[in-house]
């Protein structure tokens, strides 16, 4: 049985800012406004989530699940996009699809096919997709920006070899696969330190909450395994797909 | 002579270029001040770029009717901007053909366009590490020049030599184009080596 936290011994938490505030004031790291922000930001969408899902819990039904899951894609999608402006139509099409397709079909295997529930029971399906999604758009994140940088770090080299009249594909994908492996790095290397360094967030909920040790490393284990497949997927499906919006029928560039 | 490519009325953004020809086997300079348009010429005869206004013919076939790779092929551009990768001058070599599906030329290939092009260094000595900008870019000539198309397009070639090196580079050139009955088309803001050499200026601006 969790122990349940009372409002002024929690809010005592909020005092550890005041320590990063006075750090950063040492420091002359100009960012206690976007800290408050961020802290202030996170309460309330925390506080707005938790009556959401718990309206939810309280009244299952298969559209709240549905419409949850819809809710986070496309807010998802949109934080991709908008800190990817530049793309074109056709390439943000590709990277929303890429996110969704992936997300989607992954979270049906996990709920499904290995915890075998209900896919509509919001219990399973909105936290775990919530993390599948979110892992999904992290690395599309980072995938994207590998690929943005590079491709402005090697323009000699992409017109070099087009006026060698070598296939624009050819001369993009060793750019789209430095991509896919940065984006990858992050949760290989999360999977290499886990449970020695530190017991990861979802695994340390459900301890606290009463579930078996053994039964929290088998769904910290899926989950994993969900978010490395997932963020394969996404960033492979945006920058292989996306790559071929960047040359036209004249195999000439148009970015 | 059959004319290899001919231009009438040729116009991109606001640049408008002289109706021109040029034969097979010329050995042609481009000629005008900065920012008049060569390099933009260069880029519609390969293809990298679409005439706006005007017609542009290649072998008599409208330069947009061509499979683009295989004019690309056939017309190909050495660009101002040296690349090399790092690396040997034989992993460049190597590098370059893989990129076009070709098995790599022999050393006696790789050697032969190394001298042509003045740049006389053992085929294991690093790009990066060893040479200057200068002899850098005779290097990425040479590789250009070994993929042995009938035209080759050159933009400004010789901006990092010296006069000496610069005319020695450009005779050996035309040596070798006029062996091969290979077109040239040097891009070159540099008037004497344009009198020296050219069969052919083409001024634009």
């Amino acid at each position: 049985m969790i122990i349940q936290l009372g409002i002024i011994p929690f809010s005592i938490v909020y005092l550890l800012l005041l320590i990063v505030l006075a750090v950063m004031s040492y420091c002359r790291i100009g960012q206690s406004r976007l800290l408050l922000l961020a802290s202030v930001r996170m309460t309330i969408q925390l506080i707005l989530a938790g009556l959401v899902l718990t309206y939810i819990f309280e009244n299952p039904h298969p559209a709240f699940t549905v419409a949850y899951i819809a809710a986070m894609t496309v807010f998802a999608s949109h934080r991709v996009l908008s800190l990817n402006k530049h793309l074109s139509r056709r390439f943000k099409i590709i990277v929303v699809s890429s996110l969704t397709a992936a997300s989607l079909s992954l979270i049906l295997f996990l709920i499904g096919a290995v915890i075998r529930a209900d896919i509509f029971n919001p219990q399973y399906t909105i936290p775990l997709g919530g993390m599948v999604i979110g892992n999904a758009m992290t690395g599309l994140n980072l995938g994207l920006k590998t690929f943005n940088e590079q491709l402005m770090l090697q323009k000699t080299r992409l017109d070099t070899l087009l006026n060698l009249g070598v296939d624009p594909q050819r001369i993009l994908s060793p750019i789209a696969n430095q991509a896919l492996e940065t984006a990858l790095l992050p949760t290989m290397n999360s999977m290499l330190g886990m449970g020695v360094v530190a017991l990861p967030g979802m695994m340390t909920g459900q301890i606290l909450s009463g579930t078996l040790p053994t039964t929290a490393i088998m769904y910290q284990i899926a989950i994993m395994i969900t978010v490395c497949c997932v963020t394969c997927l996404a960033v492979f499906g945006a920058l292989y797909g996306g790559c071929r919006t960047m040359w036209n029928r004249q195999k000439q560039w148009c970015f | 002579m059959m004319a290899l490519f001919s231009s009438v009325s040729l116009g991109w953004h606001n640049l408008n270029f002289p109706d021109f020809s040029i034969e097979e086997g010329e050995f042609a300079f481009i000629l005008g001040p900065s920012g008049c348009g060569k390099t933009t010429l260069l880029k519609l005869l390969n293809g990298v770029l679409s005439a706006e206004r005007g017609e542009l013919l290649c072998k008599s076939i409208p330069v947009q009717q061509w499979d683009p790779l295989e004019l690309r092929r056939q017309v190909l551009l050495a660009g101002q901007q040296v690349y090399l990768e790092p690396g040997t001058i034989a992993d460049n070599f190597a590098s370059f053909y893989a990129y076009r599906g070709l098995p790599g030329p022999s050393d006696t290939e790789m050697r032969m366009y190394l001298d042509i092009c003045c740049a006389s260094f053992a085929l294991d000595t690093t790009v990066c590490e060893q040479l200057s900008g200068g002899e850098r870019q005779r290097i990425f000539l040479a590789v250009t020049l070994s993929f042995a198309s009938p035209v080759i397009m050159l933009d400004e070639p010789t901006s990092a030599l010296d006069r000496a090196v610069g005319e020695r580079l450009l005779r050996q050139l035309r040596e070798h184009c006029r062996e091969r009955g290979r077109t040239a088309l040097i891009v070159s803001h540099d008037l004497y080596l344009a009198e020296m050499f050219a069969d052919k200026t083409i001024a634009l601006g």
